[in-house]
């Protein structure tokens, strides 16, 4: 990724997460516990959950331990953010899916940031599953990433 | 050998069964993945912390005065892994907490690893108190020989987990000789707790654990030594030339008048 293609890449992620894209909802969490000072909201990102892969609990291959976890985790790639203050925090718009169908996107909100101990749901998927914000990445090109573990 | 390996890990599992705070999770040698992806549709036992019993290497030294005496079973690690990872915990929809049940905490870090301590302290209580399974567990083996405790905890590879991995070597009493083995013995005591509650096990226990003979036999002396048949015979065990006829002593004669022969032939 350089500059020289940026407004291809902005054209290319535009047009990708259109298509790509789902509504997830930000559950803000504290110590593992409600954090009633930020309010919960809907964004959009473009959700990629990995193929379940067996482990053992050392998260390797070896023989010392026996006992094998199979979990998927997943990535969110979120186009549209900014950087919050701490090195964990994402600022992200909110989506409002009004009931005549319209999508009213809210610019940053200097509350509705997403930190690293949340959860998110993906609420368009069957069953709606919960993952958790392991960790966020912000210094890729064009969009955030946030790395999930299952919840 | 094998006999002991069994009791000490289906005595383990079924003497920690409900008595710790993953309940009836406790899982015998399972070595296929425990799967806690969220696909929504699959919750089973593996959503809940587990503890999983297995028999390692074993090795029996000091060998040198039972040359083939391979029914030992010497030192075997007894390893009892347990975890807790975030998905093992039901999400409160609303709000998105996940509360670890039994000590309703939220799930940090912090109280994953208290869990844990709480887990292991009852895995120790389980296996030393005075149910009947403990007391099999506790009677396969003479002593411990050495305890080791070791700890994980990651939040890579798509889920956040920890775990511990308690290792207990413990002296092994030898694996009784076919028939050998009494009414009241250990063993005797496995196969009938086995009979008792898990009657699927039955028939291969009858195998590992047949009756007692009425007497113990030669054969079964040579078999606990791992001797030759020329070291029985030499030892007196067996007849010494075990194909020709047995004698047979048939008409025992005390001989009455003696005459006491003198060197030089006078009486």
């Amino acid at each position: 990724m350089v500059a020289r293609y940026e407004q291809y890449q902005t054209m290319a992620i535009e047009a990708v997460d259109a298509v790509m894209s789902e509504d997830i909802r930000h559950l803000p969490l504290i110590d593992g516990v409600k954090d009633t000072s930020r309010p919960q909201l809907v964004f959009s990102a473009v959700a990629r959950i990995g193929a379940a892969e067996s482990r053992n609990m050392q998260g390797g291959h070896s023989d010392e331990w026996s006992a094998r976890v199979s979990a998927s985790g997943g990535e969110l790639h979120v186009a549209h953010w900014r950087a919050g203050q701490g090195a964990d925090e994402l600022w992200v718009p909110a989506l409002d899916r009004g009931d005549n169908g319209d999508v009213t996107v809210s610019e940053p909100d200097t509350e509705l940031f997403i930190r690293k101990g949340d959860k998110v749901r993906l609420i368009d998927r069957p069953a709606q599953p919960f993952f958790e914000v392991l960790s966020i990445t912000r210094r890729r090109y064009g969009r955030a990433i946030l790395h999930l573990g299952d919840a | 050998m094998s006999l002991a390996r069994w009791a000490l890990r289906t005595a383990a599992v079924e003497a920690l069964k409900g008595q710790t705070l993953v309940g009836a999770n406790v899982l015998d040698s399972e070595f296929t993945a425990l799967s806690i992806h969220p696909d929504g549709s699959i919750i089973t036992d593996q959503k809940k912390p587990f503890i999983m019993v297995y028999t390692d290497d074993g090795k029996a030294g000091d060998r040198e005065n039972k040359p083939r005496d391979i029914w030992q079973n010497g030192v075997i690690d007894v390893v009892l892994e347990f975890g807790i990872a975030t998905p093992m915990m039901e999400v409160n929809e609303e709000t998105g907490e996940s509360f670890i049940t039994g000590i309703e905490l939220p799930v940090t870090d912090a109280a994953m690893e208290l869990t844990l301590d709480l887990i292991d302290r009852q895995i120790t209580a389980a296996l030393t108190g005075t149910s009947a399974w403990a007391d099999i567990w506790k009677d396969v083996s003479d002593h411990v020989v050495e305890i080791e405790r070791r700890r994980v905890a990651r939040a890579e590879n798509g889920v956040r987990i920890a775990g511990r991995q308690t290792r207990i070597a413990v002296m092994a009493k030898p694996d009784p000789v076919p028939g050998t083995a009494g009414a009241g013995s250990t063993w005797h005591r496995f196969r009938d707790a086995i009979d008792a509650n898990l009657p699927a096990l039955s028939a291969i226990a009858t195998q590992f654990i047949d009756d007692p003979t009425a007497d113990l036999s030669v054969d079964q002396i040579i078999a606990s030594r791992g001797m030759t048949t020329a070291a029985a015979e030499h030892l007196g065990m067996l007849p010494y030339h075990s194909t020709e006829p047995d004698s047979v002593i048939s008409d025992p004669q005390t001989e009455q008048d003696m005459t006491v022969v003198g060197q030089n032939g006078s009486e």
